[in-house]
């Protein structure tokens, strides 16, 4: 059977129905940097919220023009019924914006359940003791949800899963970066923002089987291009214009780390022999992390460069959110550290939507300029 | 200090000359080899100032640009380095300002390490990232949990506690200077008495006509910023104090006679604080606003005290009452308190494009007040400290009609 997870994102809020429907409670979430083992532990399915392909035009009386698309689709969808099934939100610290909207939401519906949650940024003795009280804590605010009671168990459980489904996405990019013409870039960047809304343990069965049917036939050539930044999902689900421009343009996507800064982390929880599971939880959790505001851009260059070397990359494709202030800030530190290096860099404005002209002659002409030229520092 | 009265124009010269003495001081400190940091307007100056490192405030820096009108440039010239013009103006002009080694009086020194703040807003963590890449300097990042509520539990005023303690290592590692706890505590406690002052001037501020104004305040606020946990900020809030008592006692106000008491929301416009000699011609004084009393001093206007016995813990409650801590329950419940008690009949939100921690929910607090105490309010859009983004005219235009109105 082919597996699509274009119509898991087009579905979205059928896996948590469907949760529902089987008791479970629903905890709508921003950003990666949540506990989401230990709500899933418990439970709880963490719902990462998706754009909306809306003008926004509800969110004028409440929120500034000066705030991203994203905030101003949660909101609205927020309030609009749209994810009325929630039990509660949970967002984390990426950034002000995210952590305001936590706040109006909780002052329009205070009798819902809003918590901002802080994953340190440093990790030392002191943080570590913090974010442990603060797990148990939440732990027991959503046992008076109704969810059920944490338990060592069950975390553990949680963990491997989690842990699995991090394996195979990273199979899914090691993959695709060995032959970019193997999978297409939606179908990546689908696969692990679906990974937001559904049960992870039925995503991996899905990743599995999605894994099975890449066919690695001979490799494909074009300019091999790496794009990091932050892409909304009505430009992955809709297979909207910035994918097929790179098409068109012979360019293929080998790394990406669009979904990884705010919605997906990567790195396993290590299997400490007979640690305790909150603990290696409370360990993932430190930083310094993917989210832009909580970990310096030296590290995320670092992995730009990586990924070049990895995979051939020839050039990296900034795509920044209109208004999103870690990642705009964290850009003429990156631009500055990848052209000492010598890998080319383009940055695009992306918002709810791309305008396809401009958009268009810029990622043209940038392909033009670096193609031929594989980074090879 | 002598008993003559003090007109509010010496007390300003009291403080500009204090201000250029304290710029002297830090450039005197880097000749002097002595350790200078930078710090954003949160930085715990009383754990800096005890261990002998002079601070330096870009933000502060900032905001003398604008007063003398050169922030423009230096916004421009920050966006010629790749920094958005979407981004905090403080940032921009204060990168600007870094990048082309200048100043309103001259370049700032180096610093030697710099102490930013992951847990107060974006540019708080980002700004002094670009500053240490560009310095070459090492960075400290504080960080905390967020108050949503205004309650603290305690493994939260635990963490601050750690993390002011990591920085007192970072601050030995860098300096060689000894944290000394009795140097500490002292710091703290010059701090929570230029509070209280400051809060017994606030107070002050509820008497009709109101005896100190705006501009005066956010002046005063300077001691408060950068000057906590030194004497220097005991005895000047003293001297405002004392004077402003005698005012009150004379009947004497911004205004003879307030045809209006208005509440201001965010930061003034740095580069056009005349709009409040302006709203005064009108018959208006701003009797309490957001910045003055919500900002910094959040942990005292709710009430609290530096009396804990332990300066960790009472640092760190402080600074889980900055306005950048809270959440918008607390935000609007400070917002109401300061339109009730001061007496406010109208508003004015001032959505600060630079400012997102400030600027984001300020419609639920116009609503608020609005239904909870019948205060209208009006709404202008601009950036505290890029002249660019503000028209005198139209706003004085548009708040003729709200004065009329009210
Ligand atoms: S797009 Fe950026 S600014 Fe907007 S919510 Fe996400 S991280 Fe925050
Ligand atoms: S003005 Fe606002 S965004 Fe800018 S540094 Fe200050 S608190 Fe942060």
């Amino acid at each position: 059977m082919q597996i699509d997870f274009g119509d898991v994102l087009r579905e979205r809020h059928r896996w948590a129905l469907e949760h529902k429907e089987k008791g479970g409670l629903m905890m709508g979430c921003y950003s990666a940097m949540v506990p989401e083992e230990l709500m899933w532990s418990c439970g709880v399915l963490p719902v990462q919220f998706l754009m909306s392909s809306g003008d926004y035009g509800e969110s004028q009386a409440y929120l500034p023009p000066y705030v991203c698309d994203c905030s101003k689709s949660i909101f609205e969808e927020y309030v609009n019924g749209t994810y009325s099934y929630l039990d509660g939100l949970m967002v984390s610290h990426v950034c002000e914006t995210i952590r305001s909207l936590a706040g109006i939401l909780s002052v329009r519906r205070p009798d819902r359940f809003v918590h901002v949650f802080t994953a340190p940024a440093g990790n030392d003795a002191g943080a570590r003791r913090y974010l442990k009280s603060e797990l148990i804590g939440l732990g027991d605010k959503l046992q008076s949800l109704g969810a059920v009671p944490m338990s060592e168990e069950r975390l553990e459980e949680a963990i491997s899963v989690y842990n699995e489904n991090r394996a195979l996405i990273s199979e899914l990019y090691r993959v695709r970066g060995g032959n970019p013409g193997s999978v297409e870039p939606e179908e990546v960047l689908s696969a692990v923002l679906s990974a937001g809304i559904m049960p992870r343990p039925q995503h991996n069965q899905m990743l599995r089987g999605f894994l099975k049917t890449i066919h690695q036939g001979p490799e494909k050539t074009g300019t091999r291009i790496i794009l990091s930044g932050l892409l909304f999902e009505n430009e992955v689900a809709g297979r909207g214009n910035l994918f097929s421009i790179f098409r068109e343009s012979n360019a293929l996507v080998v790394w990406d780390d669009l979904a990884t800064g705010m919605r997906y982390r990567f790195e396993r929880i290590e299997d400490l022999e007979g640690g305790d599971p909150l603990d290696r939880l409370v360990e993932s959790l430190m930083g310094p992390q993917p989210a832009p505001l909580r970990s310096p851009a030296e590290g995320k260059a670092g992995q730009l460069l990586q990924a070049a070397r990895d995979y051939g990359g020839e050039g990296v494709i900034f795509l920044i959110p209109k208004y999103c202030d870690p990642i705009l800030f964290n850009i003429p530190t990156l631009t500055q550290i990848l052209k000492e290096h010598g890998l080319p860099a383009l940055c695009l404005e992306v918002s709810g939507s791309l305008p396809e002209g401009q958009m268009r002659t810029r990622v043209e002409a940038f392909l033009e300029m670096i193609s031929g030229s594989p980074f090879n520092v | 200090m002598k008993d003559e009265r003090l007109s509010n124009e010496q007390i300003s010269q009291v403080r500009k000359d204090y201000t250029k003495s304290f710029y002297a001081r830090i450039r005197q400190a880097k000749k002097e080899g002595r350790p200078v940091t930078y710090t954003t307007a949160l930085g715990p100056t009383e754990l800096l100032y005890a261990m002998g490192v002079e601070v330096c405030m870009p933000e502060n820096y900032v905001t003398i640009c604008c007063a003398k009108q050169m922030a423009k440039g230096f916004c421009e010239e920050a966006e010629t380095h790749s920094i958005s013009p979407d981004l905090c103006s403080y940032a921009r002009c204060g990168l600007g300002m870094m990048y082309s080694m200048d100043g309103p009086m001259g370049a700032l020194p180096e610093p030697d390490f710099i102490v930013g703040a992951v847990s107060a807003c974006d540019p708080h963590a980002k700004w002094w990232e670009l500053k240490a890449r560009h310095y070459n300097v090492p960075l400290f990042l504080m960080d905390s949990s967020y108050n949503f509520k205004g309650q603290i539990k305690p493994h939260q005023e635990a963490w601050m506690i750690s993390e002011l303690k990591r920085l007192a290592d970072f601050v030995e590692e860098q300096t060689g200077n000894p944290f000394v706890e009795d140097d500490f505590r002292e710091c703290v406690r010059l701090s929570g008495e230029a509070h209280s002052t400051f809060a017994e001037i606030q107070e002050l501020r509820k008497h009709i006509p109101a005896p100190r104004g705006i501009r005066e305040m956010v002046g005063d606020l300077f001691y408060l910023i950068t000057q906590a946990g030194r004497r220097e900020s005991v005895e000047y809030y003293r001297m405002v104090l004392k004077e402003t008592r005698e005012r009150v006692r004379r009947g004497e106000g911004v205004l003879d006679e307030e045809k209006t008491r208005l509440y201001f929301h965010n930061i003034p416009l740095w580069f056009n604080l005349q709009i409040f000699d302006w709203l005064a011609a009108q018959g208006a004084v701003v009797a309490m606003d957001f910045y003055t009393n919500h900002v910094w001093h959040g942990f005292f206007f709710d009430g609290g005290r530096f009396d804990s016995e332990d300066p960790f813990r009472d640092l760190a409650r402080k600074w889980l009452f900055f306005d950048n801590h809270v959440g918008l329950p607390v935000k609007l419940s400070r917002s109401l308190i300061s339109a009730r008690e001061w007496g406010c009949q109208g508003a004015i939100f001032f959505s600060n494009r630079s400012c997102k921690v400030y600027s984001i929910g300020q419609p639920e607090q116009i609503s608020a007040l609005e239904q909870e105490l019948g205060v209208r309010s009006f709404t202008f859009e601009a950036e505290m400290a890029d002249p660019r983004s503000f028209s005198m005219d139209r706003w004085k235009e548009h708040m003729c009609m709200f004065l009329d109105f009210l």
